[in-house]
């Protein structure tokens, strides 16, 4: 049986998935690092060298981003910093590492595990007390730079090469950087973290063989630490990995999590086989960040379709782009924790490739305006309910005039109507063919302006559209030629432009359906223009027709 | 970014290659070439460490330069950096030319990747990837770096540097080998980084393998042997010599009954020297083999031990 929503935190939920039992709904974890700058409006240098901003910029992201769980810091270099790289700073990245001490000159008894006063240590374990004490509820992430990736840092790139040449120096060096991932793990579990996450992306460049050999034994000392430590572990890697996935479970983590480069379907049956959760895999760069919302919400809606519901943690491939839009990530928590959203985003995702959409420019422009309600059904989604009562309760104000209907997606002709629409999201009003409030439920009053501004355009541009043809039906007497008189006066007075044309053949007189002894008589013929240089749908017919 | 349908989309040659490879050298042959003559021409350098080309060492010149400063590790959540830069160039509608050097660790798919995007839609058009070979270092580096192959798949060009440094035998070999992960590649050898002349208007460019680059190469194995059982001498040889062609690389310590030795072979030479004390007082090698699998070399050197010796 499912657990209620509202009485589990997010940090409980993060634990049952990485136990791989059974979650209320997929537990989300944005990957906020320097993103975080953004949303405070400072540089990635300023962000990731300030306490303050660091707990501001995470506070501000789980207001914004509602998170099951959230790192408290992105930034693989602190360690490296720590132990006497040279850091070379940027404004919408994190810093890269620009010196390799190993390789120039220093040898690593040269090197001691850093105090936790050094460097940028302490500034980001400030920073996790703060958090916790924050926002108890949520999963706090402490980052560790993977034994792997800060053993390339130390060594530079001739630690491929070292792997042939002298593999005994490279183990000596893992096992010197599994100390700094002992050390620093203690310290963000002792900070509040509930979460270590060993971010080791370079093991991407490796083949499984040497990841068995090299990078094994310290990942699962590491994570057994952990363990031991009650706290929860997870290994996170990015780059093209997929061939290490396996050797990446055996080391025995509680959560795997990898980016897009690694089909997440390949990644859920390997860790499930071995009773590990395992995250991911949001398109960074095609979808957060230069997608829209409806985008980032269809890759998160595949991605939790892939992974099931069990043991699943839904995050992006890595640290989200400093840039990204808000709009986009809100959209993801949106469907993560609101069934409707997703389900409509579902709907939209299954069903819109094929819609047949519908050719609407001119819906709108019946005698009538209408109004018409996208719902998803208001008879099951409580939100659609309130805005379809809101609309009937106002339609006898504008009795006549108004027409309203609700629209059923669940039905697939209303779907193709709304994409005709341009609808994106339910519940939606639209007046007369435009958006006018999007899931909000309208005040009464304001509804009932909107719908009389509609009105009121719509008598606007009846006047402007319409041109008469008056005939004047008789022959060459005197009684005709006076009616023509008084015409050609009332329509020079009014100013109006109305074409007068003299019709004295019995024959077309009769077709007017007026004998030639009723003469003289006058014919008023409206003409309104519905549509120019366009094939009219069948439905925009229809409503013009009804006018009639 | 401001799209304009009647401009032609700015040249873009990849410039790929491993640390040490002579990435910068040949940068500067290529700024001086006749395709650049006279046009305008921006660079892309991405660094990593010190994995990059080294922009202080780039030639000064009439051109403009981009530095991607990756501050996580080349991967998708630098993406966006790489994305930004070009877009900014993209957006400058003098540049003719552009030169991007991805980092050693870089998959060119990545890069081609980033500008097959619609959002650049047009505005790039990619005419040839080139890749730098250490020719003394590459089959080290290949055996145990996934991107050194990926980036002599996907190339157009492999580029065979520092020819000098290596017998002709240890080049021709190599050549066989670089053949067999990229059979479409143009080859040739040069010294310096100097390119031959027109070269680069042979080329044509043509994304990617047609298979995973994913996949670690069927072409290059690694084996790493460590056993405390007393090796036969004279099978272990033997099998060096029948596996003469595949084994390309083998180096550590091996127990013969005699005693420990450190056994070395590159290409067609073995040398024996003292063991190795940072090995241990057993048997522990790497070997990187070559048209041959993990499985045959392991079981290769498994039938050299002595049996019922420990």
């Amino acid at each position: 049986m499912s657990v209620p929503e509202e009485t589990v935190t997010g940090k409980e939920r993060i634990a049952r998935a990485f136990a791989c039992e059974e979650v209320d709904r997929v537990p989300w974890v944005p990957f906020v690092g320097c993103h975080a700058g953004a949303l405070l409006d400072v540089t990635a240098t300023q962000y990731l060298q300030s306490e303050e901003h660091i707990v501001q910029g995470v506070s501000k992201a789980v207001e914004l981003y509602q998170p099951d769980g959230i790192p408290v810091a992105f930034d693989l270099q602190i360690e490296a910093e720590a132990l006497g790289c040279d850091l070379s700073w940027a404004e919408e990245t994190p810093p890269a590492v620009c010196s390799h001490p190993l390789a120039n000159g220093a040898v690593l008894g040269d090197l001691n595990v850093p105090d936790l006063d050094q460097g940028r240590i302490p500034l980001v374990l400030n920073a996790g007390r703060r958090l916790r004490r924050a926002h108890p509820d949520i999963a706090l992430y402490g980052l560790i730079t993977g034994p792997f990736t800060l053993a390339l840092h130390l060594q530079g790139t001739d630690i491929f090469m070292k792997m042939f040449d002298s593999p005994a120096d490279v183990k000596a060096l893992m096992a010197f950087c599994q100390r700094v991932c002992l050390a620093l793990s203690d310290a963000y579990i002792d900070a509040g973290c509930d979460v270590i996450a060993l971010v080791d992306p370079m093991t991407s460049q490796i083949g499984p063989d040497q990841f068995v050999e090299f990078v094994t034994p310290s990942m699962t000392e590491v994570f057994e630490a952990v363990r031991r430590r009650s706290a929860l572990s997870s290994f996170f890697v990015c780059g093209h990995a997929q061939q290490n996935i396996p050797a990446m479970c055996d080391c025995k983590p509680d959560n795997v999590s990898v980016d897009e480069n690694i089909p997440l379907d390949y990644v859920r049956d390997e860790c499930l086989d071995r009773q590990i959760s395992f995250g991911g895999n949001m398109q960074l760069t095609s979808v957060l960040l230069l997608g829209s919302e409806i985008d980032s919400q269809k890759n998160a809606i595949a991605c939790m379709e892939t992974a099931g519901q069990k043991g699943f943690i839904l995050a992006p491939g890595c640290d989200i782009p400093y840039a990204t839009p808000v709009k986009n990530l809100r959209a993801v928590a949106e469907v993560v924790t609101d069934p409707y959203k997703r389900e409509i985003t579902t709907t939209l995702a299954t069903e819109e490739a094929d819609a047949d959409r519908l050719n609407l420019e001119e819906y709108g422009q019946a005698d009538k305006v209408v109004v018409d309600i996208i719902t998803l059904d208001s008879e099951a989604c409580a939100p659609c309910q309130y805005m379809v009562d809101a609309v009937r309760k106002v339609a006898p104000e504008f009795e006549g005039i108004v027409e309203w209907r609700e629209h059923k997606i669940k039905y697939r002709e209303s779907l193709v109507f709304m994409a005709s629409l341009m609808v994106r999201n339910v519940p939606t009003i639209c007046i007369d063919g435009q958006i006018t409030f999007v899931s909000r439920i309208p005040p009464r009053d304001e509804l009932i302006r909107a719908i009389q501004n509609r009105i009121n355009e719509k008598l606007r541009l009846r006047i402007r559209q319409q041109r008469a043809h008056l005939l004047i039906l008789g022959g060459q007497d005197e009684d005709v030629t006076q009616v023509a008189d008084n015409v050609d006066q009332a329509v020079r007075e009014l100013g109006m432009n109305v074409a007068i044309e003299r019709i004295d053949d019995p024959d077309t007189i009769c077709s007017y359906g007026v004998s030639p002894q009723q003469t003289p008589a006058v014919v008023l013929v409206n003409h309104q223009i519905k549509s120019v240089k366009r094939i009219p749908e069948v439905a925009v017919v229809k409503e013009w027709l009804k006018t009639l | 970014m401001a799209q304009d349908t009647l401009r032609q989309p700015v040249a873009v040659w990849l410039l790929t290659g491993f640390l040490g490879a002579g990435k910068t050298t040949t940068l500067n042959h290529l700024l001086k070439g006749p395709l650049f003559e006279g046009a305008n021409v921006a660079l892309l350098i991405n660094e990593f460490g010190s994995m990059g080309v080294d922009g202080a060492l780039v030639a000064p010149g009439d051109y403009s330069k981009y530095e991607i400063n990756s501050g996580s590790i080349f991967c998708a959540c630098t993406q966006a950096e790489l994305l930004k830069a070009l877009t900014t160039i993209a957006d400058d509608r003098r540049i003719d030319h552009l030169i991007i050097e991805a980092t050693g660790i870089a998959q060119t798919c990545d890069v081609e990747r980033i500008l097959a995007l619609p959002v650049l839609a047009g505005a790039f058009d990619v005419r040839g990837n080139l890749c730098l070979v250490d020719a003394e270092n590459f089959i080290r580096t290949a055996a145990f770096m996934q991107a050194v192959v990926a980036q002599v798949r996907w190339a157009d060009a492999l580029l065979i540097n520092k020819t000098d440094l290596v017998d002709e035998s240890q080049l021709t070999q190599l050549q066989e080998v670089l053949g067999s992960l990229n059979s479409r590649a143009l080859q040739r050898l040069v010294t310096q980084g100097r390119l031959p002349e027109g070269f680069l208007g042979q080329l044509e460019h043509c994304p990617g393998p047609s298979h995973d680059a994913d996949q670690r190469p069927e072409g290059i194995v690694t084996v790493s042997v460590q056993s405390r059982d007393i090796i036969d001498r004279t099978a272990f040889f033997e099998t060096l010599r029948r596996l003469d062609r595949e084994i390309l690389r083998l180096k550590g310590n091996v127990r013969f009954a005699e005693g420990v030795c450190f056994v070395e072979k590159v290409h067609r030479s073995v040398s024996e020297k003292e063991a190795c004390s940072d090995l241990g007082g057993e048997t522990a090698f790497v070997v990187i083999g070559w048209g041959t699998s993990k499985e045959d070399l392991t079981s290769a050197f498994a039938s050299c031990r002595l049996p019922g010796e420990v």
